[in-house]
């Protein structure tokens, strides 16, 4: 229930936001901004200016395409979907090269046993900035934001069956990132 | 670790409310330059209104007179020599009016366009007051409806928050 009613009053937020509430805009950046910020920082590592600037962009963004969302339950998966696209396209104009999946070479590793139960949170951070971008995305969504696997294949403009395959890849990826210490 | 555990957090980073500060910045202008965009715009309307009203006034305070003049010289040289009115009504370029005046060709051309142009920037004057009206209309009509569902809904949001609150205080408990 408690969800819910967070989700409405999100809803509520939205809704105002669109009708010009500037309170309203300026809570949802509240709630939001962390979360966004976050999500660029991680998928521009090596540039934290940057990523400032980037999600700047992003909630402009966000306030001129507010009025065009139709569905405000969505919001969450939309404004996730704006950063992806707002970040891709920095890595198109800086001619940054997206790290390419590498799920093949990810199958070929062999599996060892469990890691070790606790990972050290910066330990864990550096393991993903270890791998590829898209499988970082899909685990920061998954794990980090929370968001449904529907809402992950939203954002990232895939199928329900890519996004599951990916971010079982990317799990592995990362163990492998943390068993073989290459942070 | 296990997989299918949510992440934990990174630490909170003290520049989250700086941004944010900053992000409202640049609304804030984005804001100020649409608020400039729809001042420039509706002053190009009203200036356009305002030249149509003028060009009125122009032709009916100097152009008309003028060629109201003209037609008056036309008919009293008619008058004082009749045979040159045998000879100009022979000529092409004069026209008999429906008062017996017989005017040159050109000044009745003058007078048309005179009042063609007249219309015309009376026609754009009152298209432009009209369209005016109807946008103020608009716009203070949804200001208005938007205001008040904003106030409902600010109410329907701190409601929210009250209820999320008082469930948070009761699940500490």
């Amino acid at each position: 229930m408690s969800a819910n009613t967070q989700q409405l009053y999100e809803q509520t937020l939205v809704i105002r936001s669109q009708i010009g509430d500037e309170l309203a805009f300026q809570e949802l950046l509240t709630l939001y901004g962390p979360h966004l910020l976050r999500f660029t920082r991680k998928m521009m590592p090596t540039s934290p200016h940057l990523a400032e600037d980037v999600t700047q962009e992003i909630w402009l963004a966000i306030y001129k395409g507010l009025p065009s969302l139709l569905d405000t339950s969505k919001f969450r998966p939309w404004a996730f979907r704006i950063a992806r696209d707002r970040i891709y396209r920095e890595y198109r104009r800086r001619k940054i090269t997206v790290g390419s999946l590498e799920e093949s070479h990810v199958e070929e590793l062999p599996e060892t046993g469990g890691a070790s139960a606790v990972v050290d949170v910066e330990e864990l951070h550096r393991g993903l900035d270890a791998i590829s971008t898209e499988h970082r995305e899909v685990l920061m969504l998954c794990f980090f934001e929370e968001l449904s696997y529907e809402e992950i294949a939203s954002v990232t403009g895939s199928t329900l069956g890519t996004v599951r395959s990916r971010i079982h890849y990317a799990k592995r990826a990362l163990k492998i990132a943390l068993e073989r210490k290459i942070l | 670790m296990n997989p299918n555990q949510p992440i934990p957090n990174p630490p909170p980073c003290g520049s989250t409310v700086e941004l944010n500060d900053a992000v409202m910045k640049k609304l804030k202008s984005y804001r100020w330059k649409g608020r400039a965009l729809t001042t420039v715009a509706l002053s190009i309307g009203l200036l356009s209104v305002v030249a149509s009203i003028v060009l009125m006034w122009a032709n009916s305070a100097f152009i008309f007179p003028q060629v109201q003049l003209l037609i008056q010289n036309s008919g009293g040289t008619q008058t004082g020599n009749t045979n040159s009115i045998t000879q100009t009504n022979q000529d092409s370029s004069i026209l008999t009016l429906s008062t017996g005046k017989t005017v040159d060709q050109q000044v009745l051309v003058t007078l048309f366009l005179g009042k063609a142009m007249w219309l015309t920037s009376r026609a754009v004057a009152l298209l432009g007051v009209g369209t005016l009206l109807t946008l103020l209309l608009v716009i203070f009509n949804r200001h208005i409806t938007l205001r008040q569902i904003n106030a409902s809904l600010a109410q329907i949001s701190n409601q929210i928050k009250e209820l999320q609150d008082g469930r948070g205080s009761d699940d500490k408990r």
